[in-house]
């Protein structure tokens, strides 16, 4: 009997021995690490650094406005999409979907590249906006340009994200409330969307998640010149100039604790909307 | 006045024409069941009668008002759906409230009118529960008190029942009857339960195939059935075709005949019976089946099979499969189709 | 709003949103075809030459052949890995199951960057020189592919009557390992597959790892591609392209295996 239920556990180990090397113990090498200064003592003097920088604060600010738009810009976008791709035929909605899973995919470098092509200096959509006089400069390098490439890798996800939650919306519903009176706006304000937010809430973590976690993108389309927390980290232990591991632990560790932060400030939002069980 | 008039009312699904040329009345203040099997269109007619479905062709009145075109949240119709569809983010007491805020009634006014429904109801203690709380009985009666609430011209309900079981079924039959005569609410109901219809309504609506077989009170609807179709669907109704009826009484017949099952006897030797009466028939039991107070028994006679209700009174009156007996029809009961 | 307006509505935002998305893919497929495309609206110059050069360049095949063989070694190591102890947790200690989901979220909630620093600093040095061999993104890339081997099998798992399936095995003798091997596994193996290849398109689409840690040593495709953003963007474009059709086709064969 014993033997019976200890063999099992055996398979757990080599499983084990792989997620402690390479997720767990880099994880908590960079906690420890954070909290240990140049001389190699126990200190705050990291976070300190990094707190009294103004250039890593704006590391942080950029990450933030970038991430923060680009959750809410690509939020409401997948939201008005989900709507409209409810109501296509089956077919076609298939194939839609099939579309949004693969351009999921289409991040980081190469997404970059495509980027410069259509919205680089010379790219044909700036040509295009340029000569119809929408824009005067359209800086694909700055704020602007990231925030655009951002949104654009945060549409596909919402989508896959949210849109089975739209599921559970019914067809009755709308019919019912426009019975009793309420125009379709009304509606969506007063049913829809309380009976979405908890989805809403829980992508739009995710996508600041994976805006805030996001390297390849900003570091191919800048060259690592806009400054931002990903590239700092990566800066401090991969580049050219002299290498500060523990500083970079010290970020990584502000940037995993603001997450966490806004993970927890997210659930209680969700507690307080509605729940169905 | 609330009376309903629906002429050359027709609707194609973009292969499919599910009805057309359906023509009614219904009075005002009338409970007016639609009833048929499964597909035949009742659900879209309501829907269309709701503003849910745009139709093709025909009118819908309501009233004085020609309602064919107008959107749904104008119609001052009410429905309560087969699902219920009672918003999941809304307590009782909201979800009832939910037109009257449309209406921008002032806060006292609206809480006057929902405590009333809802006692109306018996639901005035589940107000501040959230609709997936409640039991699929009390869930429907929120959706009735929703749509009652709102005070509308007419009430629409699909299949309000179907969904639960049957002792809840019966006790909301007799709600929904009771608050309908009270209101004096013209009521379109939608049912493929003939039992339902028969106990409910004023009138029925007989559908099939998108076509309105018969439309009368229930008593008739259910005594003199116009058509094979209605003495099938009514109450399992034996219905002979010429050959069959010939086989049976060994006289000539023309067209089919609707024999109830509840109008043939089994011959008992110190009764008397009069003309009304056939000629005795012998026949075998092919099978049986308790159905509460009456046992409904499959009979062969002259190598026609026949439907037989008798009343479950006696134990020692249980016919066995295969036993012999004699049968006699009331000949008066009998419809020709 | 009535029916058909609503229709023209829907189908127009959806078109829009696509339309929005494939841009930036349809530019660089007409870049990657064309000669020329400077300081112009429309591009001229029709040709596969790219295309040509691209195929032909030992160092992209070197590239394409080290994504390649990295991928399905480490989806190989993570199915051996994974599928047993998503299986035992199932089956054996279902209390463990929440445990191990949690687990599965981690490689999600810390960015590949932070993970990176501690790897860079852990695995640099004698005895464990890990850092520049493809060694170390194998470790890094089954934390990537747990979550969609993990989902995928337990869902399976449960559509499957996975207790009494095992029990019916055992009564006909079969060893508890046994039945895993020829029940179980026959049966989640769709799954399990789909979920491979969707694994696959996220291991060669990967770069902050590869770039990192392994960097030059081991070039891979997304490194590749970085580094020959110096050439011309229409070798570039060929590149992405070329680089986007494999994740195409196996979306579609992922998709096909789901069914
Ligand atoms: N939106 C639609 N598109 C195409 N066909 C439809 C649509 N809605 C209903 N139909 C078809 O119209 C016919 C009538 O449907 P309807 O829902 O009115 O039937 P019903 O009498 O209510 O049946 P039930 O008792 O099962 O509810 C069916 O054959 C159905 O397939
Ligand atoms: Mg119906």
């Amino acid at each position: 009997m014993n033997n019976r239920l200890c063999r099992p556990f055996l398979v757990f180990i080599p499983f084990f021995i792989i997620l402690g090397l390479f997720q767990l113990a880099p994880l908590v090498w960079v906690v420890i690490n954070s909290f240990i200064n140049n001389d190699g003592h126990w200190s705050l003097a990291n976070y300190q650094q990094v707190v009294s920088s103004p250039f890593y604060r704006q590391a942080f600010t950029h990450s933030f406005l970038v991430s923060i738009f680009s959750a809410v810009a690509g939020l409401l976008i997948a939201t008005i999409g989900c709507a409209s791709l409810r109501h296509m035929q089956g077919k076609i909605r298939n194939i839609m979907i099939a579309f949004t899973n693969m351009t999921s995919n289409f991040a980081g470098v190469p997404l970059a590249f495509a980027f410069i092509i259509v919205l680089g200096f010379n790219g044909a959509i700036t040509l295009i906006l340029r000569k119809w006089g929408w824009i005067n400069s359209f800086d694909l390098y700055g704020t602007q340009g990231l925030s655009v490439v951002y949104t654009y890798f945060q549409i596909p996800l919402a989508m896959l994200l949210l849109y089975p939650a739209f599921d559970a919306l019914k067809v009755d519903w709308e019919e019912a409330a426009s019975l009793l009176g309420a125009s379709h706006r009304y509606y969506w304000q007063h049913i829809a969307l309380p009976v979405l937010s908890p989805a809403l809430l829980g992508t739009f973590i995710i996508l600041l998640a994976n805006g805030l976690g996001t390297y390849a993108t900003a570091y191919t389309l800048t060259s690592g010149n806009y400054n931002l927390v990903t590239v700092r980290i990566a800066n401090l232990v991969a580049g050219d100039l002299f290498l500060q591991p523990n500083l970079a632990a010290a970020i990584s560790v502000i940037l995993m604790s603001l997450l966490i932060f806004i993970t927890c400030v997210n659930q209680w939002l969700v507690k307080r909307s509605y729940h169905v069980y | 006045m609330n009376s309903v008039a629906i002429s050359h009312l027709t609707k194609r699904f973009t292969e499919k024409t599910v009805f057309s040329d359906i023509n009614l009345t219904i009075q005002d203040g009338e409970f007016f069941t639609l009833l048929g099997p499964s597909g035949c269109g009742k659900s879209t007619l309501l829907r269309c009668l709701a503003g849910l479905t745009q139709v093709d062709n025909g009118t819908i009145q309501l009233g004085e008002r020609d309602i064919t075109h107008l959107a749904p949240q104008k119609r001052d119709i009410g429905m309560v759906f087969q699902s219920y569809a009672l918003f999941p983010n809304l307590t009782v007491r909201e979800n009832v409230a939910f037109g009257l805020r449309i209406q921008k009634l002032d806060t006292k006014q609206i809480k006057q009118r929902v405590d009333d429904i809802l006692a109306l109801v018996e639901l005035g203690e589940f107000a501040e529960r959230y609709p997936h709380s409640l039991s699929g009985g009390q869930r429907q009666r929120v959706a009735l008190a929703r749509s009652l609430v709102v005070r509308p011209k007419m009430l629409l309900l699909d299949e309000p029942l179907s969904a639960l079981d049957a002792r809840i079924r019966k006790h909301l039959r007799q709600q929904i009857c009771a608050i309908q005569r009270e209101l004096k609410l013209t009521t379109v109901f939608v049912t493929h339960d003939q039992e339902e219809a028969l106990t409910m309504s004023d009138r029925i609506a007989l559908m099939n195939e998108g076509k309105i077989i018969q439309c009368d009170p229930p008593e008739k609807l259910y005594i003199e059935p116009s058509s094979d179709f209605t003495a099938r669907f009514m109450g399992q109704y034996n219905v002979l075709d010429a050959d069959q009826a010939q086989q049976l009484f060994k006289e000539s017949y023309q067209g089919s005949l609707a024999i109830r099952p509840e109008s043939i006897y089994v011959f008992e030797d110190n009764r008397q019976y009069d003309e009304r009466f056939s000629e005795k028939i012998a026949a075998t039991v092919k099978s049986h089946q308790l159905l509460g107070s009456i046992i409904r028994y499959q009979l062969i006679a002259n190598n026609v099979e026949l439907t037989v209700d008798l009343l479950n009174r006696h134990a020692e009156r249980l016919f066995d499969v295969g036993s012999e007996l004699s049968i006699l029809i009331d000949k008066s009961a009998m419809r020709h189709l | 709003m009535s029916t058909k307006r609503a229709m023209a509505y829907h189908y127009s935002v959806t078109c829009f949103i696509y339309f929005l998305l494939l841009i930036p893919l349809l530019a660089t497929l007409v870049y990657s075809l064309c000669d020329q495309w400077g300081a112009t609206i429309l591009p001229s110059g029709f040709t596969f030459k790219w295309y040509i050069q691209l195929w032909t360049d030992p160092r992209f095949l070197t590239a394409l052949y080290h994504s390649m063989t990295l991928a399905v070694g480490t989806l190989i190591l993570s199915a051996v890995l994974i599928v047993p102890c998503v299986f035992v947790v199932f089956y054996y200690y279902p209390k463990l199951d929440t445990g191990l989901n949690i687990l599965t979220l981690l490689p999600f909630a810390i960015p590949p960057v932070v993970s990176s620093v501690g790897l860079l600093q852990l695995y640099s040095d004698y005895p464990l020189l890990l850092t520049g061999t493809p060694w170390i993104l194998v470790g890094c890339y089954v934390g990537i592919a747990l979550p969609f081997i993990y989902r995928a099998v337990n869902n399976n798992l449960r559509a499957l009557n996975v207790h009494d399936l095992m029990d019916a095995a055992r009564l006909l003798g079969a060893s508890s390992t046994q039945a895993f091997f020829k029940l179980i596994l026959p049966n989640i193996r769709k799954g399990l597959m789909a979920s491979l290849f969707l694994s696959f398109s996220f291991l060669i689409g990967e770069f902050v790892f590869a770039n990192l840690l392994a960097g030059a040593n081991f070039e891979t495709l997304q490194v590749y591609l970085y580094n020959m953003q110096q050439n011309s963007s229409h070798f570039t474009s060929a590149l992405v392209i070329s680089y986007f059709s494999i994740t195409l086709i196996l979306t579609l064969l992922a998709t096909r295996f789901n069914r």
